[in-house]
């Protein structure tokens, strides 16, 4: 019980400290970027849907660590066997999907800016397919574990 | 769905395999003779093959492992002995991987001290972290999978 305890805080800790960087993402990184895009290039509102999506992808990121924090506590306390960490589970695929509209969004745009302007932006745009594949490797490892977890729901009331 | 999901998984770590094939074989050598340059001392190079090539063997092998885990979870076995010796394998390859890249820790110091550069230190610690967060990670799962296998076992006597 001890060692479980203090991995379960172990991970607990790890997912505080990835929060911590994200919020430093949402209120430094970007308004910093935008605000240095907007002295660069005064006029040009183009980098604001980018934006958009940076937000929305940070904040559906911050639920589901919000969710995954939820799973530990669960563990914690001897009930991942249960509806409610299959709901957070299920919480946590529908954000990573939701990340992945939000990274096609942006990819949609580049590449509808890059027909405009006629630079071409490569790299951002292998690097958010990366992302996507990255997302749903997390999907579909997702799934697999709620298998198991339903598995064990629905064996477990015949018994009772 | 199951196998679908599962087929994917599978397909994602021989994704993953190959590029980390491609590092060991195109950059690890031009990167060690880069470091061994710019330190000065020759004998470098072969630490960091020792250190670098050394934890891609527990990389393939925690790989292969999680392959094994995704056919017994395609065989409908994922809660046995087997999945579980499987996970507590991932555990202790995360752990050695862990511990290789910390003691290849002082090298990017040596870098670090010449470049002025103390960033890097911070790169140098991305890849034994993520190797400890996944090796408790591992454990935890191990974990809860035998407390269900435990939960099946009372299941079967009982009835």
């Amino acid at each position: 019980m001890d060692f479980k305890q203090s991995s379960t805080t172990f991970l607990k800790v790890i997912i505080f400290l990835i929060g911590i960087a994200v919020l430093a993402v949402c209120i430094y990184l970007l308004p910093e970027a935008a605000r240095r895009d907007a002295i660069e290039r005064p006029g040009d509102y183009s980098l604001y849907p980018l934006l958009v999506c940076a937000y929305g992808i940070c904040i559906t990121f911050s639920a589901a660590l919000y969710q995954i924090f939820k799973l530990l506590t669960y563990i914690e306390k001897n009930n991942v066997f249960s509806e409610l960490s299959l709901q957070s589970l299920n919480v946590i695929k529908k954000c990573a999907f939701t990340v992945i509209f939000f990274i096609l969004a942006a990819i949609v745009y580049l590449r509808v800016h890059a027909q405009f302007t006629g630079d071409d932006a490569a790299g951002p745009i292998s690097l958010g397919l990366m992302g996507v594949l990255a997302t749903s490797v997390i999907i579909a490892f997702v799934a697999v574990l709620q298998k198991p977890i339903k598995n064990i729901l629905d064996s477990q009331p015949k018994n009772n | 769905m199951k196998i679908a999901t599962t087929l994917f998984m599978k397909i994602a770590v021989i994704l993953i395999g190959i590029p980390v094939l491609a590092l060991c074989i195109f950059l690890v050598p031009e990167l060690a003779d880069a470091a061994a340059d710019y330190l000065g001392i020759h004998s470098i190079k072969y630490i960091i093959f020792i250190l670098l090539y050394g934890g891609a063997f527990p990389f393939y092998f925690a790989l292969y492992q999680t392959f094994k885990l995704l056919s017994y979870i395609d065989k409908n076995i994922a809660f046995s002995e087997l999945s579980v010796r499987a996970l507590m394998k991932i555990k202790f390859c995360a752990i050695s991987i862990c511990s290789l890249h910390v003691l290849g820790l002082p090298l990017y110091y040596l870098v670090a001290e010449k470049d002025d550069a103390p960033g890097l230190i911070f790169v140098g610690m991305i890849i034994p972290f993520a190797s400890l967060v996944l090796a408790v990670f591992a454990a935890v799962l191990q974990r809860l999978l035998q407390e269900a296998i435990n939960i099946k076992s009372e299941n079967d006597l009982t009835v």
